[in-house]
């Protein structure tokens, strides 16, 4: 019988600790391994929700902010800018593009985006890739909308669908447009960003709905038709924000000071790529915190697993003694305890592995609908099997103490038995 | 057409400027002693460099220079300034050559700085209200609270710019220990990015 099966064998019989042991390690990794999942994945979300656009602006406040409301459709803008700037800034010689981008109205929770059609032309997303519409096309009188692919989905939404437009943005509340409900002309692809859960509508749409509510509420007594609201000026007063697309990158900074000294109104310029960055370094102190913690779960697993060897090394004096006496080396004693805690170690890990794509598995709907976090089920990063390499190494250091005592222990005890 | 533009927008600019100088809080906002903004944008074979910090953190004083020996130490750095190539290196393969530079602060003389900045201006770059607004504002800035800034704009040509990958401040935190951080905000041909270079830590790379 080779020292393995005794290793094995001996396992076996301590089944219920070992077991334990293994649960114990299993869900420290798949916590590491899951926060580090995590943060790897919203950080690829947020990189690939945006390219191609060399500027942002909105009304001046923080630039985290901006990014924020304006991309990732987290929080609200504090204040809007005004369609004179708008058109001021598009105007410029070294500004290749511009799109407006209106936001506030919401419809059944998923958010409404008023801006023009070319914003399908210049929105790109994961590097290099354009929006694709699966069915319909882009909305070209102020009364058509198109759906971002959740939306579509999680509603049953279909072409010629008549929906209607809420003021605001919460799940429930709300006053709704109701006299002039937008029809579905197109079907947004799957992009893994906030547009698939958004709605959108032509920029003349939203002021059209707001006509009569320049109370915040409808005027009482005024009810607006679509026909009547097709015949006014449904040029917006006011919009959100915009994104900039330059002649030449070299500009970026000229045009970006240019806004943020801009005379008219307080007005903040930002490169998304800039922020973005700004906001990682904002949120890597927490990220590291969580790693730091979870890191420490880790070690008390380890501590379990430590201590279950040895006080299973005080119960097995005996089976020492004996596996001496039938001329097992101290050397082969060594191994028989390191390589326990190498199996259980690895054994902890491929469990935890298992239980993270399991967990993956379960919460990915979850996380997608509610949190817009797209978990993908790829094959572990070179990271995460590093962390895993250094999760094996501290068990096998762990593992270093009982062996050595057990190494020590079995030389004293083969000559002084006590049966 | 461009050139009438510009030319009402600077009358209008210098009107505004004193009306709105106390609006204005971007130049402000920036005053940090020790850390300096540097704007960096890469496209094709132009590199353009901005640097926009403090007074303090270049000459070690904000008014203007009183004796002899601040004015040597103002000439000094505006000369180093200039010539560029020992504040910073570009990737070796890139064969990068500074095409131009401004230096702009309020320290270097009221009447003799804004004509100086002006001309050159309009000897090549049309396009640009921003700067205009931004040296006259400087000027408000400086007169009505005692800090005064360094603006500095190089302009360099790179023969292989695929090759640029770095470009390392060590020369700059160097000659210049009152700098100890610059903010980079970096518009590069593989994006854009955000970061902050210190004397450990000199060097953008992409």
């Amino acid at each position: 019988m080779s020292m393995l099966d005794l290793a094995v064998k001996s396992l076996w019989n301590r089944r219920l600790t070992v077991v334990f042991t293994l649960c114990a390690i299993a869900l420290s990794v798949t916590l590491l391994l899951g926060v580090e999942r995590l943060r790897t994945e919203a950080r690829n979300g947020f990189a690939n929700t945006i390219s191609g656009v060399d500027l942002i602006v909105g009304a001046r406040g923080g630039g985290v902010q901006l990014l924020l409301y304006s991309v990732f459709h987290i929080g609200n803008a504090t204040n809007n800018i005004d369609w004179r700037s708008y058109q001021d800034i598009a105007g410029q010689p070294q500004v290749d593009w511009a799109v407006p981008i209106s936001l506030g109205d919401s419809h059944r929770g998923y958010r409404v985006v008023g801006t023009d059609p070319s914003f399908f032309e210049h929105y790109y997303f994961a590097g290099d890739r354009a929006l694709r519409f699966t069915e319909g096309k882009a909305f070209t009188t102020p009364f058509e909308a198109v759906l971002g692919a959740d939306v579509a989905r999680r509603l049953k939404y279909h072409l010629g669908q008549e929906i209607v437009l809420a003021h605001g943005a919460g799940e429930v509340n709300l006053m709704e447009h109701t006299n002039m409900p937008f029809h579905v002309v197109g079907l947004l692809g799957r992009t893994g960003t906030p547009l698939d859960r958004s709605i959108l509508v032509s920029l003349e749409g939203i002021t059209a709905i707001h006509v009569g509510w320049e109370a915040g509420v409808p005027t009482p007594g005024l009810h607006v038709t679509e026909e009547q609201a097709m015949h006014m000026n449904l040029t917006p007063k006011t919009i959100t924000a915009m994104l900039v697309g330059l002649k030449s990158r070299i500009a970026t900074f000229r045009v970006q000071r240019y806004i943020n000294d801009y005379r008219d109104e307080p007005l903040l310029a930002i490169l998304p790529g800039a922020t973005l960055q700004e906001l990682w370094d904002l949120v890597g102190v927490g990220e590291r915190m969580l790693l730091a913690v979870s890191g420490f779960v880790v070690v008390v697993g380890m501590a379990g697993l430590l201590t279950v060897l040895l006080a299973g090394l005080e119960a097995r004096r005996r089976e020492m003694a004996v596996l001496r006496s039938v001329g097992a080396r101290p050397g082969q004693i060594l191994g028989l305890i390191l390589g326990e805690t190498a199996a259980l170690t690895l054994a902890g890990i491929g469990l935890g592995v298992v239980l993270l794509y399991g967990l993956i598995l379960i919460l990915r709907p979850v996380l997608e609908s509610q949190w817009g976090l797209y978990l993908g089920i790829a094959p572990p990063t070179l990271r995460e099997l590093g962390l895993m390499g250094t999760v094996f190494g501290v068990g096998l250091l762990s593992g270093l103490l009982p062996a050595w005592l057990a190494y020590h222990r079995s030389l004293a005890d083969g000559l002084t038995v006590r049966l | 057409m461009i050139r009438d533009r510009i030319a009402v927008s600077c009358v209008l600019l210098a009107g505004f400027a004193v009306a709105q100088a106390h609006e204005d809080r971007h130049e402000h906002g920036a005053h940090e002693h020790g850390i300096g903004r540097m704007d960096i944008a890469v496209e094709k074979n132009s590199v353009d460099i901005d640097l926009d910090g403090p007074a303090v953190n270049i000459v070690g004083f904000e008014h203007e220079p009183g004796d002899a020996k601040e004015r040597a130490t103002l000439d000094a750095a505006v000369a180093d300034l200039k010539l560029g190539s020992p504040l910073m290196a570009f990737s070796p393969a890139a064969r990068c050559t500074q095409k131009r530079v401004r230096v702009d602060s309020d320290l270097l003389g009221q009447g003799a700085h804004k004509g100086h900045a002006h001309d050159e201006e309009e000897g090549h770059r049309h396009d640009d209200e921003a700067t205009h607004e931004h040296g006259h504002e400087g000027d408000d800035d400086g007169d009505e609270h005692e800090h005064a800034d360094i603006d500095v704009t190089w302009e360099i040509t790179c023969a292989r710019p695929d090759d640029l990958h770095e470009i390392d401040f060590s020369g700059l935190f160097r000659r210049f220990p009152g700098t100890h951080t610059l903010r980079v905000q970096a518009a590069l041909p593989n994006g854009q990015t955000a970061t902050e270079l210190t004397p450990d830590a000199p060097r953008l790379k992409w």
